[in-house]
């Protein structure tokens, strides 16, 4: 349990480490896969299709893992 | 320039400003790893140059307000530039002045990007002539600008000493490579090298978590809270007068205009230089951060406009920090641009002019608006649901990506040994500056042994 809820701050921001491994994983993963099933002899569409897969793995990352940030609302901010 | 085209161009800028927006409120989102990747593969995957210009441009003017909100709303600076703003912006929270920091940050950097926008057309206009004579000297200018970057780096010694023996980690893969067979011998890789350095801190970060004493410094507590604004439903007037005050008007002016002759110099220095010179001369405390912070937010759009502008539209080398790094991919990216057949040499100047002006404008207009109507709401946005973790997953896919199609799967690891080398350097205080400056020399220094 206690590696689990290990938090790193890299980049200027905390992430948890093994959310971290299963977030590159993915990301990796879709890319690549969206490289394979491009057509070999157009490297644009070799581009076009990895992009796709970086952004769906994007997407699935971000509903997967909760940010590790901790937030909490001030109440009476004077606003002008 | 045909009807259709201008269409498309401001499309372009349009989705850039929407784009951007939300990756400029991500915190620690640093500008050439953000901005470069983006628009080389908009590049290299067929996209017109001029309409790849006229959304880099987009893009950069929304970065330039977008990474100051993050700082005024929660004190975390949404990337490089932001990052002397953040004392001001502490300090302006701590009275309840957030809102007022945000409309006044708006209208600097609007006044900004018009004053350099203007200035630094003039200053392109009035080089290019000498353009052709400059770069006869391009190789001899990158040598002499890393060795610059270097004097005016804080880490001048480890600086001097790395650019050789850079120059040869750089080189020598490239001969390795035509050597091996796996890059046909009149393909020289820049692509991904680029991104192997704009990379370089985080993926050295990320190695060394496998270091069990590194891993242990980057461990945090998890006691840090970040303060979120709440949330008000009354209307900001857009209105962009009166905002200032005419001692504000003048300082952030003055300084917008003075910064375009200087842009060579690191765009992060003279916002601290200006902002500093201009905020002393206010005695109080809160007018000083008022003033500190105007004066920076016009910085952070004029410094990057006027480097890009001169070097893009008038030179045709990257000279200017914002163009060496960020702007890199309109200099090289091979096949469609290498030096020497940039997007200077194969647009005209008032195509290349176009793109600025429409960029620019359409993206401060949108950036104004959102910044004055929705900042505090996307600021919580992203701090609540975007997760960090997917944001550096993404870059790695990237690089890895982008080196795969360079050279194969050996590039992996050759992009694997440059980021361990120049991440290293980095944390010395090597800056991306030099690094990138040396790999545009790197063929002709090691041709001088």
């Amino acid at each position: 349990m206690e590696k689990r809820r290990e938090i790193l701050e890299i980049w200027g921001d905390k992430v948890g480490s093994k959310d971290l491994v299963i977030s590159i994983f993915f990301s990796l993963l879709f890319t690549m896969i969206g490289f394979f099933l491009a057509d070999k002899d157009s490297s644009s569409q070799q581009l076009l299709f990895g992009l796709t897969g970086a952004i769906l793995a994007f997407l699935l990352n971000t509903f997967l893992i909760k940010p590790k940030r901790i937030l909490k609302e001030e109440k009476n901010e004077k606003m002008l | 320039m045909e009807f259709s085209l201008l269409v498309e161009m401001a499309a372009a800028a349009i989705g850039a400003a929407v784009l951007y927006t939300f990756i400029g409120f991500i915190p620690g989102t640093d500008e050439t790893s953000v901005l470069m990747p983006v628009s080389l593969a908009l590049i290299l995957g067929g996209i017109k140059p001029i309409i790849v210009l006229t959304f880099f441009v987009a893009a950069f003017v929304t970065l330039g307000l977008m990474n100051i909100m993050p700082a005024l709303i929660v004190g975390l600076p949404g990337g490089v530039l932001a990052t002397p703003i953040v004392e001001q912006a502490l300090l302006l929270k701590e009275q309840g002045l957030t809102a007022l920091g945000i409309k006044k940050a708006a209208v600097a950097s609007m006044l900004g990007v018009l004053i350099s926008l203007t200035t630094s057309l003039l200053i392109a206009n009035f080089m290019a002539p000498f353009a052709e004579t400059i770069k006869g000297y391009a190789s001899w200018l990158f040598i002499f600008g890393a060795v610059f970057l270097s004097l005016i780096s804080k880490a001048k010694g480890i600086s001097l000493i790395s650019i050789i023996p850079l120059a040869l980690l750089f080189q020598g893969l490239r001969v390795l490579y035509w050597d091996l067979g796996v890059v046909p011998k009149e393909k020289t890789i820049t692509t991904s090298f680029f991104l192997g350095i704009t990379v370089a801190p985080l993926l050295l970060s990320l190695l060394s978590l496998f270091v069990k004493k590194e891993r242990e410094k980057l461990q945090t507590n998890l006691e840090k809270k970040t303060w979120l604004p709440a949330l008000t439903e009354e209307k900001e007037s857009l209105n962009p007068l009166n905002v200032l005050t005419t001692n504000e008007v003048i300082g952030s002016s003055l300084a917008s205009f003075v910064s375009c002759f200087l842009f060579v110099l690191s765009p992060v220095g003279l916002i601290i230089l200006f902002g500093e010179l201009v905020g002393k001369h206010e005695k109080k405390v809160r007018q000083r951060a008022e003033t500190t912070l105007v004066v920076m937010s016009a910085l952070a759009q004029s410094t990057y406009m006027s480097g890009l502008v001169i070097c893009i539209v008038a030179l045709g080398i990257p000279l200017a920090p914002a163009a060496i790094g960020p702007g890199a991919a309109f200099f090289e990216a091979p096949p469609i641009f290498t030096m020497g057949n940039t997007i200077t040499n194969q647009f005209s100047r008032s195509s290349l002019t176009t793109a600025f002006i429409l960029g620019s404008l359409i993206a401060i207009l949108v950036v104004y608006w959102i910044s004055m109507r929705y900042a505090v709401r996307i600021t919580v946005f992203v701090l609540k649901k975007i997760p960090h973790e997917a944001i550096l997953a993404l870059f790695i896919a990237l690089v890895f990506l982008l080196a795969y199609m360079d050279a194969g799967l050996i590039n992996i690891f050759g992009i694997l040994l440059i980021s361990l080398a120049c991440g290293t350097l980095n944390r010395l205080g090597v800056n991306y500056g030099i690094q990138f400056m040396t790999l545009y020399a790197a063929p002709f220094i090691v041709a001088l042994f």
